[in-house]
């Protein structure tokens, strides 16, 4: 066994001591810019699925409220429809025509990369792996894998070309972080999705096709929200009858104390400097559990 | 050709014409919405529901809401911290102390309030003890919306208990693997780690989408925010017939929704209610209508089980017939504009930086660390001239963010040791310890 509660209650003390270090430290580590990748897609006639008319309105509301409130992020790309791809978010040092060291996972473009789409699901979850799903067709690709495809933030020695700089994610889709799965789907047991980035956010169900809840996400930082405070805050409202939804968000850290404290503080108002975990570290994860895919 | 070829050619094309209508079998809905009873039976009039027409200036009104909030949850706001701000587009005002935090929308009237000391937060002397339950939350639940009453910010009979929703913030942690290791860690159960009752609003038997009261228990039952999607409204004496059956709006809704047609069309509700676009925009009247909440999944070719998965769409039939046009809505106008203008192009060629952000890590103090002030700033404003920077913890090995960082901390050669600037000076460490 890797980790039980009992032990996690054991290191409380000394948890608490580090997370006030580390809230005296954090201003310090603070970085300047800091820039912004985007992808949406609303349109899904050409790939199969459901058309989703919201999606790139959501992405849309995002941007200007980092305009509006967060002045050290700037843009980095933003794609729509037929000009946003799958290769962009696939391991270029991994897979055959994977493009995220230009885009989404590139140095000086994507510390924060933002996905608003489709997501798939299985009839058996958790399976263990998950695919953004896009609507445009690109080289005949319609889906970026996670596990496999996907390597996000690698430095140093990690591998996968160590040349990534992505420091937070947002999957804003379906079944994008399914509780029984992240091991497998974020971690690094394999290894999954991010390797130095901080943290991820998703959703453990179907979120709505919202048009302004990454808006209310960046909202909630302005107001001085902890990324997973505002995330959580942001992702669980539904504004429709009969309709919840379970925003998930996962931090990794060099180890148990690092963890916490990047998940309790990190925010896009003053993102960390240092890269988190690598391989190896620990990963905290809190969701609103309003059911699952 | 004889009756028997007749036959054979006539059944044949039979085959053929059931054969084809099986393959383009159009979208399998599953309807698994069972009306609350709470609602009652389903209306066959409906009175219309208008804003209530406000009388004064519109951050007026907001402001005395949030502060009626704030009375009603006895919360006092701290008057020297206190500050109120409204944003660029006049639509949403914040009212703040050191603690607490109201926002205002201010087209519509929702509120949200925020206690940020225990929002999505777990107190330390909490750690150990369960989250409430449900039965619990409803009862505080049901008190916090009387006193709400009082403040005349609700209607609790529009506030019915008995559907309330509870939810609750989960988390854990975990190792993760280390470079090369085998098999899957033993992950625990997330721990609920507080309560959320979320109860829906509804008028004259009708639920108001997205309408309804939103509150968070600490697990000691404290409140940590409190969510009012409320709009002051009223109906109208004038009772409109509805125009069409449940059954009726579900053989429009399923011929108008463009559904591909190999889906399978999960709805999770099918509902006559008062629609409600958006927490964001004002409104003339809310909607009547039977409101479709679905989602899709379509199967991926050769993938058995597996589905592209939609979030969860919308659908509107409207109900009765009324004539009114609704306000257009100030955001969605500012995000048309921006969509227009905003560069989505992807570039011939791209050339990305070299240098991440880890790379331009600034120096920090220690915290602990005592020294002259002046010493201090020499040291950060000249980080080159004091030993240590610019190396890596073991400078013989590459560079590794957690495992040989660089030296950027501020400290004394020897911690334990007070300052000296000849035996114990500044340098800067790897670490503070």
């Amino acid at each position: 066994m890797l980790t039980t509660r009992a032990s996690l209650r054991d290191g409380r003390s000394w948890v608490t001591t580090t997370l006030l270090l580390c809230g005296l430290l954090i201003p310090s580590l603070a970085s300047a810019q800091r820039e912004w990748a985007v992808e949406c897609d609303e349109n899904y006639s050409q790939c199969g699925g459901s058309n989703l008319p919201n999606s790139c309105d959501n992405t849309d509301g995002m941007i200007l409220e980092i305009g509006s409130s967060l002045s050290i992020w700037t843009r980095g790309w933003y794609f729509t429809e037929a000009s946003a791809w799958p290769q962009d978010w696939r391991e270029a040092d991994a897979v055959s025509g994977g493009l995220d060291n230009p885009y989404m996972d590139a140095i000086g473009r994507g510390d924060l990369s933002v996905w608003s789409g489709h997501g798939t699901g299985g009839s058996n979850e958790p399976n263990g792996t998950w695919d953004m799903a896009f609507g445009h067709r690109h080289n005949g690709a319609c889906y970026t894998t996670s596990p496999n495809q996907m390597k996000f933030g690698e430095q140093s020695s990690d591998g996968f070309g160590n040349n990534g700089d992505n420091e937070y994610v947002v999957m804003d889709a379906s079944c994008s972080a399914i509780e029984g799965e992240l091991d497998q789907v974020w971690e690094n047991w394999g290894p999954g999705i991010l390797m130095r980035s901080h943290q991820g956010m998703a959703f453990h169900n179907s979120p709505d096709d919202s048009d302004d809840r990454l808006e209310e996400f960046i909202e909630n930082i302005d107001d001085g929200d902890s990324n997973r405070s505002a995330w959580l805050d942001a992702g669980e409202a539904c504004f429709l009858w009969w309709c919840w939804n379970s925003p998930m968000v996962i931090t990794f850290g060099g180890n148990q104390a690092d963890a916490l404290s990047r998940h309790y503080n990190e925010t896009l108002r003053s993102p960390r400097s240092d890269a988190s975990s690598g391989w190896g570290g620990h990963y905290y994860w809190s969701f609103v559990d309003n059911g699952s895919c | 050709m004889n009756n028997e070829s007749r036959s054979l050619l006539w059944l044949g094309l039979v085959g053929m014409f059931l054969g084809g209508s099986a393959c383009e079998r159009g979208p399998q809905f599953e309807y698994s919405y069972k009306r609350p009873a709470a609602l009652g039976p389903a209306p066959d009039s409906i009175a219309l529901v208008l804003p209530v027409a406000a009388t004064g200036e519109v951050q007026a009104i907001g402001e005395r809401r949030a502060r009626s909030l704030a009375q009603a949850l006895g919360i006092r706001l701290e008057p020297r911290s206190t500050a109120r701000q409204v944003d660029r587009w006049g639509e949403i005002l914040r009212i703040r102390d050191d603690r607490h935090r109201l926002k205002v929308y201010l087209p519509s009237g929702m509120i949200e309030f925020r206690d940020t000391r225990l929002y999505n937060l777990t107190l330390a002397d909490e750690e150990r003890m369960p989250a409430l339950t449900s039965d619990s939350a409803v009862a505080r639940a049901r008190a916090v919306i009387r006193r709400l009453q009082e403040a005349g910010l609700v209607r609790e009979d529009q506030l019915p208990l008995t559907i309330a929703h509870v939810s609750h913030r989960k988390e854990q942690g975990v190792r993760g693997a280390r470079q090369g290791e085998q098999g899957r860690p033993q992950i625990m159960p997330a721990n609920a780690a507080d309560t959320r009752v979320f109860v829906p609003r509804v008028i004259d038997g009708l639920g108001v989408s997205g309408n309804g009261v939103r509150i968070t228990f600490t697990k000691t039952g404290a409140i940590a925010g409190v969510d009012l999607l409320w709009r002051d409204v009223s109906s109208t004496r004038q009772r409109l017939p509805v125009r069409l059956s449940l059954g009726e709006a579900r053989a429009q809704f399923e011929r108008s929704a463009r559904i591909p047609g190999d889906a399978v069309v999960d709805v999770l509700a099918d509902e006559l209610v008062y629609f409600d676009p958006s927490t964001r925009d004002a409104v003339a009247f809310l909607e009547p209508g039977y409101l479709f909440v679905y989602r899709v999944r379509v199967p991926i070719k050769d993938q058995p089980n597996r589905f592209r998965v939609s979030k969860v769409l919308h659908w509107l039939i409207p109900a009765v017939d009324h004539g009114r046009q609704q306000l257009p809505s100030a955001r969605a106008a500012r995000i048309a504009e921006f969509r227009s203008r905003v560069d989505t192009t992807r570039p011939s060629s791209v050339e990305p930086s070299k240098q991440t952000e880890e790379d331009e890590l600034p120096a920090a103090v220690c915290p602990d660390l005592r020294a002259p002030r002046a010493a201090l700033q020499v040291a950060l404003n000249e980080p080159e001239i004091v030993p240590g920077w610019g190396m890596l913890a073991d400078n013989a090995a590459p560079f590794d963010a957690v495992r040989n960082p660089s030296r950027r901390m501020l400290g004394l050669r020897t911690s334990t040791a007070p300052f000296h600037p000849q035996t114990n000076p500044l340098v800067y460490r790897a670490t503070c310890k």
